[in-house]
């Protein structure tokens, strides 16, 4: 179901909690009557919450070499230093 | 010698490289070069402002670390922007404020969105813009308001607000497409 093209902003800013006042009333009230805003607040609610706990990202495994390690030893040596 | 205070931090990053290794990942999309410089950047500015006292104790280093990271990446990103000449992401991707009409995804089943991987979520999460990106990991991953996002991203608030909206609709089409394409629609 599509929501209303007018809704779009207010049903984002509803589901994460940050509409407030009359527009806030004026969002659950839309949402409350019409089906299609109803399941597009439902669907952002739910891709906010999985966005949320989204674990550590998939793909190769990667890993700073060695040689970048190396790297950042010097680079905070050099942090050391430029406070002496 | 190594001081202290290195030690203790050395042991923060040895233990935080792979989250921000998934940070850098959902900011830059497909390079892994780019996904270590910006590890390796913001572990050593993390450095500096560690030993300038900017850590609070009993917070959380990794995020802490992140947000040195995602901020540097933001920085590096509008420096760029500022020089490639022609459209902004606010210009090609909006149809007034709200994105084109067309887009089929906002009636989302939370079924199917509740059902999909988190690797189809990270790939819809790298397809979007750059800003519209920046916006969701900052707001929805690093719980920044939209206030502070709108001046992490040197933008109005208005349009941490649309770049929202659009991003978490292209996001519910696009997983949306992901379920159809499996036969999960």
């Amino acid at each position: 179901m599509t929501p209303c093209p007018h809704m779009k902003t207010l049903l984002s800013a509803l589901s994460d909690g940050s509409l407030t006042g009359l527009a806030r009333w004026y969002a659950e009230n839309h949402a409350h009557r019409c089906p299609g805003c109803s399941s597009a607040l439902s669907g952002l609610q739910t891709i906010r919450e999985r966005i949320h706990t989204l674990g550590v990202s998939t793909g190769e495994p990667l890993r700073l070499s060695d040689e970048r390690w190396n790297k950042i030893e010097v680079a905070w040596e050099q942090v050391e230093r430029k406070e002496t | 010698m190594t001081s202290s205070l290195r030690e203790d931090y050395a042991h923060v990053a040895r233990r935080c490289e792979a989250s921000l290794i998934a940070c850098a990942r959902r900011l830059v999309r497909g390079d892994d070069d780019r996904v270590l410089d910006l590890v390796q950047e913001a572990l050593v500015r993390g450095y500096e402002a560690f030993r300038a006292g900017k850590f609070i104790a009993g917070g959380n280093p990794c995020a802490w670390l992140a947000r040195i990271l995602t901020n540097h990446f933001i920085n590096e990103w509008r420096r760029e922007k500022k020089w490639s000449a022609g459209v902004t992401v606010d210009d090609v991707t909006a149809g007034g404020e709200i994105g084109p009409e067309a887009t089929r995804a906002e009636g989302a089943d939370v079924a199917l969105l509740e059902g999909t991987l988190d690797e189809a979520l990270d790939q819809a999460l790298a397809s979007l813009p750059d800003a519209l990106r920046l916006t969701v990991i900052l707001v929805d991953i690093q719980d920044l308001s939209y206030q502070e996002a709108a001046e992490r991203l040197g933008v109005p608030l208005g349009t941490v607000r649309s770049r929202l909206a659009r991003a978490r609709f292209q996001l519910a089409e696009r997983l949306q497409d992901w379920g159809k394409e499996r036969g999960l629609a």
